[in-house]
């Protein structure tokens, strides 16, 4: 290891920092640009790709399906409506276990409860019920579940009483052949995700919910589970069949599943549509771009939510919910999607009957059982266009990456702008302390000179920890107060919101900061909302790239400009992707009508519901944005407003 | 009066990780405790004491007689107390590392400050970064919450480090027979301490006879503890021979899993030889400056061995900021950084993904561990290359011209 000075090699790098200082402010928009325009274009049918079958085990529709006793699916639902009307207010848990019992299956109750946490707290009871078909041809190691959730007339969702009928008569079906080497669970749940949810947990010994959710412990159990199918069935006549898929925070089951349930349905000749949108006859033309692009955009605002839901349910309250239950499966490894029958007047087209359904079923139900290992081929990170297009994780993280790396650009440029003074080192440190969440801190003001920037990550970060710690208990102690829960969360939030608009005063007044001190807080706030953005592409890409889209323009942009008027400006465009204010909007978008009373009781709606996702459920959205985009924005917000 | 508010502070951490429903279940992941320091294991061999059955006869236990006669102890008497061990022991390395750089500091301002050229400076903040960066780095703080016995593994190594730097050779080779007891590893350490034990005008065949003596002394121990010698098996040959290749950040695993059968022992010993072969040439390279070769070592040694944990990499991160005067030198501050930050935040996500959630494979979890031994390689490079670079502007003055061009100064 020796040292040699060489002439050739003079300031070859500074020349490469001084031209990437020079040509990133342009280079970066333009790359975001292409970026958004290359997604978009994704949508288009040539630059997708069809889904196929990667795992060949599933041999799909290779059998006549035969499940043919339409009567007796029929006097199966009168018998339950029957049921249902005589005990509005219980679930018919005895009606359901008798029918499985009749059939010589295994059947077992299932208690749970749920302790409130927001508000005064209350607790919920709930009860499921399933029957297990032992597989004639194998020990029970291996299982699929075919799931329904009952809903009580008068529930805010439509009645799923043809589901549940339906789950009896394939049973009944099932029990009489020979082939199967699975297990098959039939599970009749109540409280919509709860009770799936409260299900799997007790199923797989795994406690959810911070202790909230009592999952108990099951009676019986079948073998390691596959794959599921939950059904929603909303009358008896069918116009289409919608194949929901995305689960708990954004996470999609196996493309295979996913294909194979489409597959199915159009053998059957059931019309079958993806985010309630059945494909445009000439996907070539312009208006079939525009067609799948709308659909490519539904996909990813419901995916974005992060909840179990399609169409995200939670906002859109004049139409009915779309509780997806398979939602809950995905987190314990297993492929789910919930297939959602609905006769809809709009949709052209013949309709089918119950029993087409439950041949579909029937031959999901026959594929799955093939399968000789755990769904591991095909894709989990995609995108869907269309019924059968979809765009895979290596098709939309290339334009993803373009509209991301101007951020990365910046702090790259913030960071060469740096004057080479010899603390470099300290700067290294305590670059690193604010990335690993403020953790690692303690190291800034080297010299009694030197600009502070440490406090300034810290105290924003500090902020969002304490905002999401106190949300339950401010909750608590509002509700002493009279205070309905869905208020005081919005309460809570909106106080923080505005409070905190007034760090920068209070953190500048601490000790200002310099034009390096600007450049190192900058640098810094770019390469944690980098980490953020490609963190979270990994789990959600919908959320991602709304995101991104939203915040790199605000990101490049943010720095402390001296004109009165452009810093207003910066402000504005600041406060308008501001996390509140961004939650609003997507609550306003999915609202049918415009009227502000509306929208904001919407929004109450929406965060509390949030907070109990992420209490209960471990949906993460919310933790995300009061940890961590919160913060960042905060930190965006001195830079514009440190003098 | 700063460094008992830091103490409390990390203690205050890594009670409220330990409390943490989801940094338990990061916990469960290798990233934190691999098969030689997993608590769960050593749980396992105590029971298996107390059932009067070798822990070793099995493929589960391998940590140290020893420690695991004093895990057991614990265990047996005063279970209850095992988590405050782990804090106590994390806070003592703490307290030394801090010591350490307290001297270190000293020594290097000393010859400017006695010279005249440097007015007596207020009191370096760098003994402090240093404690604060090993108490609040979650690496440490979650792997303490998890158990890994590699939280003790790293207190005879900050040991080493404060004797090397305070020059108390004795305590220093003791302590390092010690840590080489534990984890073997180590050994590549006496390199840069012999050259430093001759520099320092003592015999370096004395010394190496102190450090051997004292190792051999703590093997006898055990084998006179246990009534046998299979631990060597199961605690150095399941290091050397890395049986086991459940995933962790180190360079093994995956290679090794694809490996046919027939070429497993000669790329073990070519994978193992990385951690031993750079001792002796940065001992001959850097002579006068053992603790930066010592530091560069440990470096190596955490990237190269076969089972690291990131609980390891705590350590040389924690002793980082020592390094500040090369600072100016260094190029790759920016990149090594974001590598770093990436990683911490990368691993547990693609840990959850691969495991949890099943959406991911071991390619996703793999190309992060290539990332984050990449940036420690990087890290080292860099600093040895900043020494460098520093003694050459000390000698030459830090104009860089040739024949009247600016230059630059490459490696060769």
């Amino acid at each position: 290891m020796g040292l040699l000075t060489s002439p050739t090699a003079g300031g070859s790098s500074k020349k490469f920092a001084n031209i990437l200082i020079k040509w990133e402010p342009v280079v970066s928009p333009l790359l975001y640009i292409a970026g958004i325009i290359w997604f978009l274009a994704l949508a288009y049918h040539p630059y997708n790709a069809g889904t196929y079958f990667s795992e060949n085990a599933l041999l799909p529709g290779l059998v006549t399906n035969e499940f043919s006793d339409g009567s007796e699916l029929a006097r199966l639902l009168k018998a339950l409506e029957a049921e249902a009307a005589d005990h509005p207010d219980t679930v018919p848990h005895p009606w359901i276990r008798a029918q499985f019992r009749q059939l010589g299956l295994q059947v077992y109750p299932h208690n749970f409860t749920l302790r409130y946490p927001l508000g005064n707290g209350s607790v919920f009871h709930g009860e499921n019920t399933y029957a297990v078909l032992r597989a004639p041809r194998s020990g029970s190691t291996e299982a699929l579940v075919l799931s329904a959730p009952y809903r009580r007339p008068g529930a805010p969702h439509p009645p799923n009483h043809a589901a549940v009928a339906m789950l009896v008569a394939l049973a009944k079906y099932f029990r009489r052949q020979v082939y199967w080497a699975k297990d098959i669970v039939f599970l009749v749940t109540e409280h919509e995700q709860l009770g799936v949810a409260a299900w799997l947990s007790a199923y797989h010994q795994q406690p959810v919910g911070h202790g909230l959710l009592d999952a108990g412990d099951l009676p019986g159990r079948a073998g390691s589970i596959q794959a599921a199918i939950n059904l929603e069935v909303e009358s008896a006549t069918v116009s289409h069949v919608d194949v929901l898929v995305e689960g708990l925070n954004g996470q999609l089951p196996n493309l295979d599943l996913v294909k194979m349930a489409h597959w199915i349905c159009h053998q059957e000749h059931i019309q079958h549509t993806t985010q309630g949108r059945a494909d445009h006859p000439r996907p070539h033309s312009e208006a079939g771009y525009r067609h799948s692009l709308q659909t490519l955009l539904h996909m990813m605002a419901s995916q974005a939510a992060g909840t179990p839901t399609g169409n995200h349910g939670h906002y859109l309250r004049s139409v009915a919910p779309v509780e997806g239950n398979h939602g809950h499966y995905l987190r314990y490894g297993i492929q789910a999607v919930t297939l959602r029958a609905l006769d809809d007047r709009s949709m052209p087209g013949p309709r089918s009957g119950l029993s087409h359904l439950a041949r579909v079923l029937e031959g999901m139900f026959r594929s799955l059982n093939n399968l000789l290992e755990r769904f591991h081929q095909s894709f989990f990170f995609y995108l869907m266009p269309a019924t059968g297009r979809y765009i895979s994780i290596g098709l939309y993280m290339p334009p993803f990456a373009l509209v991301a790396i101007g951020i990365v650009l910046r702090a790259l440029t913030c960071w060469l702008r740096l004057p080479d003074t010899d603390d470099s080192e300290g700067r290294q440190q305590e670059a690193e302390g604010a990335e690993s969440d403020g953790k690692k801190g303690g190291n800034a003001c080297d010299r009694p000179s030197e600009p502070c920037v440490l406090p300034c990550v810290l105290a924003p970060h500090a902020l969002g920890a304490v905002t999401l710690a106190g949300l339950v208990p401010l909750t608590q102690l509002l509700a002493a107060a009279g205070w309905p829960t869905e208020r005081a969360v919005f309460a809570g939030l909106l106080t923080v919101s505005v409070g905190s608009l007034l760090l920068p005063a209070i953190t500048s007044r601490r000790s200002a900061l310099s034009e390096s001190g600007r450049l190192l807080l900058r640098c810094v706030t770019l390469i944690e909302l980098g980490l953020l953005v490609f963190t979270a592409a990994l789990f959600n890409i919908s959320l991602a790239l709304i995101v991104t889209t939203l915040y790199t323009p605000v990101a490049l942009s943010a720095r402390y400009y001296s004109s009165a008027p452009a810093r207003l400006l910066a402000s504005l465009c600041l406060l308008l992707v501001h996390p509140f204010t961004l939650q609003l909007a997507a609550v306003a978008l999915g609202a049918p009508a415009l009227a502000w009373r509306a929208v904001l009781a919407a929004d109450q709606r929406a965060l509390a519901v949030a907070l109990v996702d992420s209490l209960v459920y471990g949906a993460r959205l919310l933790d995300v944005a009061c940890t961590v985009l919160l913060p960042l924005w905060l930190q965006m917000w001195t830079l514009v407003h440190c003098g | 009066m700063m460094e008992p508010l830091l103490l409390i502070g990390g203690a205050f951490v890594r009670l409220y990780l330990m409390h943490n429903d989801f940094f338990k279940n990061l916990c469960d992941g290798t990233i934190f405790s691999t098969p030689v320091s997993s608590w769960k294991r050593v749980t396992e061999g105590s029971y298996l004491m107390g059932q009067d059955i070798s822990p070793y006869e099995g493929d589960m236990v391998h940590e140290p007689p020893l420690t695991l006669l004093l895990y057991n102890l614990l265990l047996q008497n005063f279970a209850g107390i095992v988590p405050a061990f782990f804090i106590l022991v994390d806070l003592l390395t703490a307290h030394i590392l801090k010591r350490t750089a307290d001297k270190f500091v000293q020594k290097q301002e000393r010859p400017a400050v006695r010279s005249g050229a440097a007015p007596p400076s207020s009191p370096s903040p760098v003994p402090l970064i240093v404690a604060a960066v090993y108490l609040f780095n979650p690496c440490t703080a979650v792997s303490c919450a998890a158990l890994s016995t590699a939280g003790l593994h790293q207190l005879p190594l900050a040991l080493v480090f404060y004797a090397a730097v305070t020059e108390r050779w004795w305590v220093c080779l003791c302590s390092l027979s010690v840590s080489c007891y534990l984890d073997l590893y180590p050994v590549v350490l006496l390199a840069p301490l012999l050259a430093a034990v001759g520099a320092a005008g003592r015999s370096r065949l004395l010394a190496a006879l102190l450090a051997a003596g004292c190792w051999a002394g703590l093997l006898l121990l055990s084998a006179h503890a246990l009534g046998d010698w299979s631990f060597l098996r199961s605690t150095y040959g399941f290091i050397l021979w890395t049986w086991d290749l459940s995933p962790n950040v180190g360079l093994f695993w995956y290679f090794f899993t694809e490996m046919f059968q027939h070429f497993e022992s000669l790329f073990i010993a070519t994978f193992q030889i990385n951690a031993f072969i750079y001792a002796v040439p940065l001992t001959l390279r850097f002579r006068g400056q053992p603790v930066l070769v010592m530091f560069a070592l440990l470096v190596l040694m955490v990237t190269f061995k076969s089972y690291p944990s990131v609980a390891e990499a705590g350590l040389y991160l924690a002793l980082l900021p020592l390094w500040r005067p090369l600072a100016p030198h260094a190029r790759y501050g920016f990149v090594v950084t974001c590598f770093y930050a990436s990683v911490m935040v990368l691993a547990p996500v693609m840990w959850t993904l691969w495991i949890h959630a099943g959406s991911a494979n071991a390619n996703f979890f793999f190309a992060v561990t290539l990332a984050y031994n990449a940036a420690q390689i990087f890290l080292v490079t860099d600093l040895l290359f900043a020494q460098l670079k520093r003694d050459h502007v000390l000698t030459h003055g830090s104009a860089k011209e040739v024949e009247g061009k600016p230059a630059k100064l490459v490696l060769c």
